[in-house]
């Protein structure tokens, strides 16, 4: 299945967005380690409409200018939404997108179908923290996110250098993560709103994630009330490039049952 | 030309295997390596070799600010500064610089300077910088925000010094509804403000625009790219509409003189190494913070970055063809000075005669050569025609 490209003018901020299929809206809320379209946005496109709109500072869309932190950003997706006239979209978020999600959902919990956190950023777990991703170099990069750093897709998403026609999407990628996850990539104040979301919520973890580990899984079930947890095994911070198949089983199955 | 002598102030005391042990002598660099024991000998060596420049005729005694490395050990150049202040006469104090980025109340550095320029009659240079990728990990600082930051601070430190308080600041970064300085500096408008840098075209277009002085870095880098940032700068000043004044640019460099090129090789080399590479050990990603320089800079950095860092230098053959460091007899560095500044154009020598962990009776020994010996036959080098009064430096 191939997707369809779109620029949207967003406040006077260039924004590239991939869709594809029909049905209910799914806004995929991207990472900052790889934002291709995958054949897991296929999978899910055959039941769902799969709007990926590219994240302000990375690649295809503008510079992140006044975009400060996550309440901005709340806003930017707010007015992306009003723009494509989307009505209760389900969020799909790995890492900084989970985080996202989350943030969304504590704040606007009734314009959200529902919420996939996978494997968020967002939350302060003292006893476990999270990896300082950005002191790291490529070797030590693969090591924390992936269950096999030895696997072709590790060496794929974190290679040792970066080809010279991708070198400024890696940058940009790494800026964006700066911005809003420099050190710390939480917000020391999510973990106390959690109850507001009153939003069906799944949280998919994988077992080996080295970034923010299983802790923070927990931490994010005990914080949303009637929220579900999978952990895959054999997978590390991005279950989605690492653990295609399972996440698209998990998806599905977990919005299915929320019926229409 | 005009003679400064510049102090890194290393930790001389690193295991003989570090770098072999360790990947970093910065931000993580294990902090049982440092020894209060060892350090208090050191910084008060260190600060003797700074007032004997005093003694020999250097205009001016620099230092700098680095924070939690092996590297350099002045978190607060500001106390070194006022450790000198009353152990010297004539020599002026370069604080070169502080990093204002790292700071929440940039009116503190506008405070400590120029309490420091009316204790010393308005001996204070004002360096600003925007400092190593390393200093945001060590103190938390955003990177992405580095830029922006700096040039706020800046502006904040020089309306402090300039205006009549009290009045409000109300900028992006920093919010204040009562500045008002005291004391104000000695020197009027201000102390002479001076920027290092290592290369970034967007700080040295605005240095231009300043008018301010461009300190090339970093020290230890291959002369032809270091030439190419002054080169650079000196464009960036007639596109503002000017001719720079050779000591609007400062070249860094390590000078060590010694009675023969033999012999000045042979006591210098082995300490440059442990310099080169034990103290400049730094991981890419700890040097190159994103957002810390522009996307532009960034892509051109990391290739420079892999051509430049002296912890690929593996031959002593390497350092004297790249032109790193300036070593030799009185006359050899005489001649390769000379040489330099008439291809560069810079009119402001920032030697630093200490390197790695080089014992004191040679550091001051090459300081006594330079200052005897090499510095009366540079002056005429590279020297301005006297400011119109008035003017500002």
């Amino acid at each position: 299945m191939s997707y369809r490209e779109e620029t949207l003018t967003v406040r006077d901020r260039r924004i590239r967005l991939m869709r594809a299929g029909i049905g209910q809206p799914l806004l995929y809320l991207h990472d900052t380690l790889s934002y291709a379209w995958t054949p897991v946005h296929n999978a899910l496109a055959e039941h769902y409409e799969v709007i990926f709109p590219i994240h302000p500072g990375c690649v295809g869309s503008g510079d992140l200018d006044d975009i400060e932190g996550m309440d901005d950003l709340v806003f930017h997706y707010l007015d992306v939404c009003a723009m494509l006239g989307l009505q209760h979209p389900v969020l799909l978020g790995p890492s900084l997108g989970g985080w996202l999600a989350a943030e969304w959902a504590v704040r606007y919990p009734e314009m959200l179908r529902a919420i996939m956190l996978v494997d968020a950023f967002g939350l302060r777990v003292p006893e476990a923290p999270a990896t300082d991703l950005l002191r790291l170099d490529p070797a030590q990069m693969r090591a924390v996110l992936f269950a096999d750093p030895q696997a072709a897709v590790a060496q794929d998403i974190v290679p040792d250098t970066p080809a010279p026609e991708s070198l400024e999407g890696h940058f940009r990628a790494r800026q964006t993560l700066a911005r809003f996850a420099w050190q710390f990539p939480d917000n020391p104040k999510l973990l106390r709103y959690l109850y507001r979301v009153k939003t069906p919520t799944l949280i998919l973890w994988g077992a080996q994630d080295g970034v923010v580990s299983t802790a923070h899984a927990q931490a994010y079930l005990r914080g949303i009330a009637g929220a579900e947890l999978v952990v895959l095994p054999r997978c590390g911070h991005l279950p989605l490039a690492e653990q295609p198949e399972a996440c698209v089983h998990a998806v599905l199955s977990f919005l299915a049952r929320l019926g229409s | 030309m005009r003679f400064f002598c510049f102090h890194l102030m290393p930790w001389a005391h690193l295991p003989e295997d570090f770098a072999e042990r360790y990947d970093s002598a910065w931000v993580t660099c294990p902090n049982t390596l440092y020894d209060p024991q060892l350090g208090h000998p050191l910084y008060n060596r260190y600060l003797d070799e700074l007032e004997l420049a005093d003694q020999l005729g250097f205009e001016g005694i620099c230092v700098n600010e680095h924070h939690q490395n092996a590297y350099g050990n002045m978190p607060s150049p500001n106390i070194m500064a006022a450790c000198l202040a009353r152990r010297t006469t004539q020599a002026k104090l370069a604080i070169l610089g502080n990093v204002l980025p790292l700071y929440d109340h940039p009116q503190r550095v506008a405070e400590e300077l120029a309490m420091l320029d009316v204790i010393t009659q308005g001996r204070i240079i004002s360096g600003m910088a925007v400092g190593t990728g390393m200093e945001y990990f060590s103190y938390n600082i955003n990177p992405t925000y580095a830029r922006e930051r700096f040039h706020e601070a800046h502006d904040l430190i020089v309306k402090a010094w300039t205006h009549e308080g009290p009045f409000s600041w109300d900028g992006k970064h920093y919010r204040f509804r009562y500045i008002n300085l005291w004391p104000k500096p000695y020197q009027k408008p201000h102390p002479p403000i001076w920027i290092p840098g290592s290369g970034s075209p967007e700080t040295m277009e605005w240095v231009a625009q300043q008018r301010y002085t461009y300190m090339v870095l970093p020290t230890l880098a291959p002369f032809e790219l270091r030439r190419q940032s002054a080169q650079y700068f000196r464009e960036c000043c007639e596109r503002v509409g000017y001719t720079a004044r050779y000591e609007q640019i400062g070249w860094g460099i390590g000078v060590y003189v010694a009675e023969t090129d033999e012999q000045a090789r042979r006591e210098y080399e082995p300490h440059f190494w442990y310099y080169a590479r034990n103290l400049l050990k730094t991981p890419a990603p700890l040097s190159l913070p994103p957002g810390h320089t522009s996307l532009p800079t960034m892509l051109t950095m990391a290739e420079r970055r892999s051509r430049s860092r002296p912890g690929n230098l593996n031959t002593w053959d390497e350092v004297e063809r790249g032109g790193y460091v300036v070593v030799g007899s009185p006359e050899t560095v005489r001649q390769r000075l000379e040489d330099y500044a008439q291809r560069v154009g810079f009119g402001l020598l920032v030697a630093n005669f200490s390197v790695g962990n080089v014992p004191s009776e040679l550091t001051k020994k090459s300081m006594r050569l330079f200052a005897q010996e090499v510095m009366p036959k540079l002056k005429q080098v590279n020297s301005d025609a006297p400011l119109a009064a008035g003017a500002v430096a």
